[in-house]
């Protein structure tokens, strides 16, 4: 049987498939529909200090092969996750990758040393498609400079795993690449939502209370490969490539785009058990084709 | 899970009624599952459909061809197969020693009192049934005492189907219970009769669901005890404890 561990920084993981944040809740909630020991690992709901009620409704609409949502980061904040959630989360044995969040970066920084100090998290995934209220809002993740400042800080403050996870809506994702790398990062996740807009002609209403949401699923997949593949050839850390996966294909698209690790998100909603099938699937296929480390794939794109 | 479709109908007017077999996992009047339209991603999300019935190895749903998605599930024949996940949410759970049961049900959000009043043959219950006109009453259900509204006045009563129930001799009494179903507007003059008039009653709301089962907060619904989520906490919330937004 084909290997199928991969390693992001110190983590090693079972297989390269993991479910994405906002999408698989606080991971208990699969402990019925899959085995969780059987895929890489799960990243939590977005985590903040505090808890969050999050947006008005609606937050969520359907579009071609996506869907849009605007849920605004709601959560159970880090006392109740690491009392209520995390004692459950460990029973099952999982990999956890705690996905958080803050307005300013003193707040990235103290959620991000408290998540360092918990027991039963493996690794940390930063979210940066977050507002900076005290830069006028602009977005963590849009700027290179705030970016890697953002970036060691955290990384001075944890010593667990730390991804960042990339936003799309950037005119080149290149220099952002090498803001977290230069930052100190173990590796990158890529990508977050896209910005994205929906109208009910009848009405003439956003369809999304907020008016902008983020777009997901299978519509955004080659956006998400194409941003992968420019972060996999711009920097030497490894990538963790999102967007739009629904089947092992997909999954080796992003391989061999060069992601060294792939998670799988808005899909879990319509087939809970996918992470599980597919990290079944992607092993099989190696086998069948004479594959026998999945590493081999990561970045293995023949050009012309 | 995929399950074969025993029978798939027009109910006459605007509904379909759909029967794949399930096996009677204990699932309760109120509940939902959630079925997938297709195998490709184009409907995308699985579509929320209450329990009609759940009988001899059969679930039944009962549906209105509302868009997309329900105008491609209605193209699916007996024979072929239909990918379901549930049962999901919460059921209605009438108090034992209540001295009415009503059950105010708008258009096709009667579906699920079909299987409340297959579960509980030896209650009495009335039922209030209104839509906007004769083709939104299409599904029957065996009541022990039926009435009628319809907003153009071709079944019954001109008006709404609150009016009805307020008419209702039971309204006096604080022992009755209500049960509701259907369009927001009508949910939320239930519940605030509920509070005006003393009287317990629940509430199956319906809001747009990404999952079903309570990890896409896509369906947040506000209460007195904050968010809550209409899949998990919900579809039947106690009366008297949402917060309306206009
Ligand atoms: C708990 C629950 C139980 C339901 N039970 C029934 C039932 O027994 N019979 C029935 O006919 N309908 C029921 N509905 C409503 C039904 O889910 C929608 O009519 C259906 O999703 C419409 O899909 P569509 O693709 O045809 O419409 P479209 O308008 O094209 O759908 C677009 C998107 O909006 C969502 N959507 C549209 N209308 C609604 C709605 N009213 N509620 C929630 N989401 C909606 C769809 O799921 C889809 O994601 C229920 C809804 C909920 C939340
Ligand atoms: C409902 C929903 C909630 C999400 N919440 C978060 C979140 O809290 N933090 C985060 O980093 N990403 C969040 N995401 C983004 C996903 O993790 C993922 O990056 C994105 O959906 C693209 O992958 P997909 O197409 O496989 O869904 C969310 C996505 C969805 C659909
Ligand atoms: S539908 Fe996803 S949380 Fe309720």
């Amino acid at each position: 049987m084909a290997n199928m561990k991969v390693r992001i920084g110190s983590l090693e993981l079972a297989n390269p498939v993991i479910a994405a944040s906002g999408t698989f809740g606080y991971g208990v909630e699969f402990a019925d529909k899959l085995d969780l020991r059987k895929i890489g690992a799960f990243a939590t709901k977005g985590l903040s200090l505090k808890k969050r009620a999050g947006n008005p409704m609606p937050r969520i609409c359907e579009t071609p092969s996506g869907m849009i949502n605007s849920i605004g980061l709601e959560n159970v904040g880090l006392d109740a996750f690491e009392s209520e959630k995390l004692p459950l989360i460990r029973k099952t044995g999982a990999r956890v990758v705690a996905n958080f969040f803050g307005e300013t970066q003193g707040e990235y920084v103290a959620a991000a040393a408290r998540l360092d100090a918990m027991d039963g998290v493996h690794a940390l995934e930063m979210n940066v498609s977050c507002p900076n209220v005290e830069k006028g809002g602009i977005e963590f993740g849009s700027d290179p400079v705030l970016l890697e400042k953002l970036t060691a800080s955290v990384r001075k403050a944890v010593r667990k795993p730390l991804i960042v996870k990339l936003s799309p809506n950037v005119a080149d994702v290149r220099p952002l690449a090498m803001a977290v790398q230069n930052g100190g990062a173990d590796a990158i996740s890529a990508i977050n939502t896209l910005k994205g807009m929906s109208i009910n002609v009848r009405t003439r209403e956003p369809k999304i209370r907020r008016v902008f949401g983020g777009l997901s699923g299978p519509a955004i997949r080659p956006v998400a490969v194409r941003m992968v593949y420019e972060c996999a050839t711009t920097v030497k850390i490894p990538i963790i490539g999102l967007g739009g996966i629904t089947t092992v294909e997909d999954a080796l698209e992003f391989l061999i785009a060069g992601a060294t690790a792939v998670q799988v998100g808005t899909m879990n909603f319509v087939e809970p058990s996918i992470c599980e099938r597919l990290a079944d699937e992607l092993s099989k296929w190696c086998d069948a084709e004479g594959i026998a480390d999945v590493n081999d794939l990561v970045g293995s794109l023949k050009l012309g | 899970m995929k399950r074969k479709i025993i029978r798939h109908e027009s109910l006459g007017g605007r509904y379909r009624s759909m029967d794949f077999e399930w096996p009677d996992d204990g699932a309760k009047p109120g509940q939902f599952v959630m079925v997938r339209i297709s195998d490709s991603t184009d409907p995308l999300l699985r579509r929320p459909m209450s329990i009609a019935n759940l009988e001899d190895g059969l679930m039944s749903i009962i549906y209105n061809v509302a868009g997309r998605g329900t105008s491609l599930m209605a193209e699916k024949r007996a024979g072929e197969a239909v990918d379901v996940l549930g049962p999901f949410g919460t059921s209605f759970d009438p108090p034992k020693n209540a001295s009415h049961l009503l059950c105010v049900m708008g258009g096709v959000g009667a579906a699920p009192f079909l299987f409340l009043k297959k579960r509980n043959k030896d209650r009495k219950m009335v039922g209030f049934y209104g839509a906007a006109n004769k083709d939104g009453l299409g599904i029957s259900i065996p009541m022990d005492e039926m009435h009628f509204a319809t907003e153009d006045g071709s079944v019954e009563k001109r008006g709404l189907v609150t009016d009805v129930l307020l008419e209702h001799p039971a309204m006096k009494n604080r022992d009755a219970h209500i049960m509701a179903c259907g369009p927001k507007g009508m949910l939320r003059a239930v519940d605030e009769i509920c509070v005006k008039h003393k009287i317990s009653g629940e509430l199956s709301l319906e809001e747009r669901m990404g999952c079903g089962f309570g990890v896409c907060l896509g369906c947040a619904v506000e209460t007195d005890a904050g968010n809550k989520r209409a899949c998990v906490d919900g579809p039947v919330f106690k009366a008297g404890t949402i917060r309306w937004r206009t």
